[in-house]
């Protein structure tokens, strides 16, 4: 039970601070998650984040089914995955009715988003340092940054992200195959 | 209508993979093949789902749905658009859990689609970057001292929430976009 409610506020928080879109949220996740509960070691956690990235559905979603099963199974999964998503519907409830109130102009709309802007770019650079510290230890994969930008930035497959991160994982298995059969590594 | 709206983003959520952005473009195409969006005003829609905290997939479904049906219809949207992401990850999650990373190819094949996802948040980030260093010296430092605190282990939150004060009050002389 008490599980559940800790769960229900670590991602309501982690919802509450995702701003455009799912990348910015792996900071928070972070925070959340490895730093404030200790719930996943930052090896499960980056392992979890790749999964994430894979597969379909905001990634911050992904996050909240797989620690919520992980912590308290389907009761645990249903009540992280309903918080991350529930918990901005509930603000836009509250806003609609305040600006029934207060109405707002569209200056005022515009101020708020661009002063949110600089808190995004930190939320993004934290998330991508995070992942950077953690991926440049071996060889292996300072070989693979360059092929995962070619494949994000030039190939066919730079529209459709998902896909791109699937590829550098089948490369990153193919080339430690092919370490295996050449020098027995 | 209720079950179509389901089906839609049922679909739309398993096939528009990448996230929140690549999803925009994906339900627009499929709201005008429908003839819908007499009835929602996309563009209206997407702009409110990218300002508000929150995954953008979840928030556009539901805006989308409750002006298409109501508060049911954005209900039933966003069960639509969760439903096979959480069954996959759902399913999915023994394969990390029950020691299964500790197999070697598993554990290759995610590390590898790490550096992918590293390499995204990256190309991500220098674009934001950029364009709050042309806001102006407020906003860039208040960007870097965030970032700072974010990575010294303050949350998240605390310097998301400083910042945007310090943002409102004396940043963004020059307007981007």
């Amino acid at each position: 039970m008490n599980e559940l409610l800790l769960l229900a506020l670590a991602f309501g928080r982690i919802s509450l601070g995702s701003f455009a879109g799912g990348l910015a949220s792996i900071a928070l996740i972070y925070h959340e998650i490895v730093i404030h509960y200790h719930w996943l070691s930052p090896e499960e956690f980056e392992q979890m984040i790749s999964l994430a990235q894979m597969s379909p559905g905001p990634i911050a979603v992904n996050a909240a089914t797989y620690i919520g099963k992980r912590l308290a199974g389907l009761p645990g999964a249903a009540v992280a995955t309903a918080f991350m998503v529930g918990t901005p519907i509930i603000l836009l409830l509250t806003i609609a009715y305040t600006i029934k109130f207060f109405p707002f102009g569209t200056k005022t709309k515009h101020k708020i988003t661009q002063s949110l802007r600089p808190g995004v770019a930190a939320l993004l650079t934290a998330s991508a340092l995070r992942l950077l510290s953690s991926s440049l230890g071996e060889p292996i994969y300072i070989l693979l940054t360059p092929l995962a930008l070619f494949l994000l930035l030039k190939s066919k497959a730079k529209d459709q992200p998902s896909l791109a991160i699937i590829l550098c994982g089948a490369l990153a298995v193919a080339t430690a195959l092919a370490a295996r059969a050449l020098w027995n590594v | 209508m209720i079950k179509d709206i389901f089906f839609l983003f049922l679909k739309s959520s398993l096939l528009a993979l990448g996230g929140g952005f690549i999803f925009i473009g994906f339900i627009e195409l499929e709201i005008k093949k429908k003839s819908w969006d007499s009835l929602c005003d996309i563009p209206t829609l997407i702009a409110v789902s990218t300002s508000l905290p929150g995954p953008i997939i979840t928030n556009l479904s539901y805006l989308i749905g409750k002006s298409l049906k109501g508060s049911i219809g954005g209900l039933t949207a966003i069960l639509g658009a969760i439903l096979p992401p959480f069954l996959i990850i759902y399913f999915l999650a023994p394969l990390l859990m029950n020691q299964g990373a500790s197999n070697y190819f598993v554990a290759t094949f995610l590390r590898g689609g790490l550096i992918g996802v590293m390499v995204f948040v990256l190309l991500t980030a220098s674009r934001w970057i950029c364009s709050v260093y042309k806001m102006g010296a407020v906003s860039f430092i208040s960007y870097v001292i965030m970032t700072a605190l974010m990575l010294m282990g303050i949350h998240p939150l605390f310097a998301l929430s400083i910042g945007f004060i310090v943002n409102i009050s004396w940043g963004g002389k020059r307007d981007i976009e």
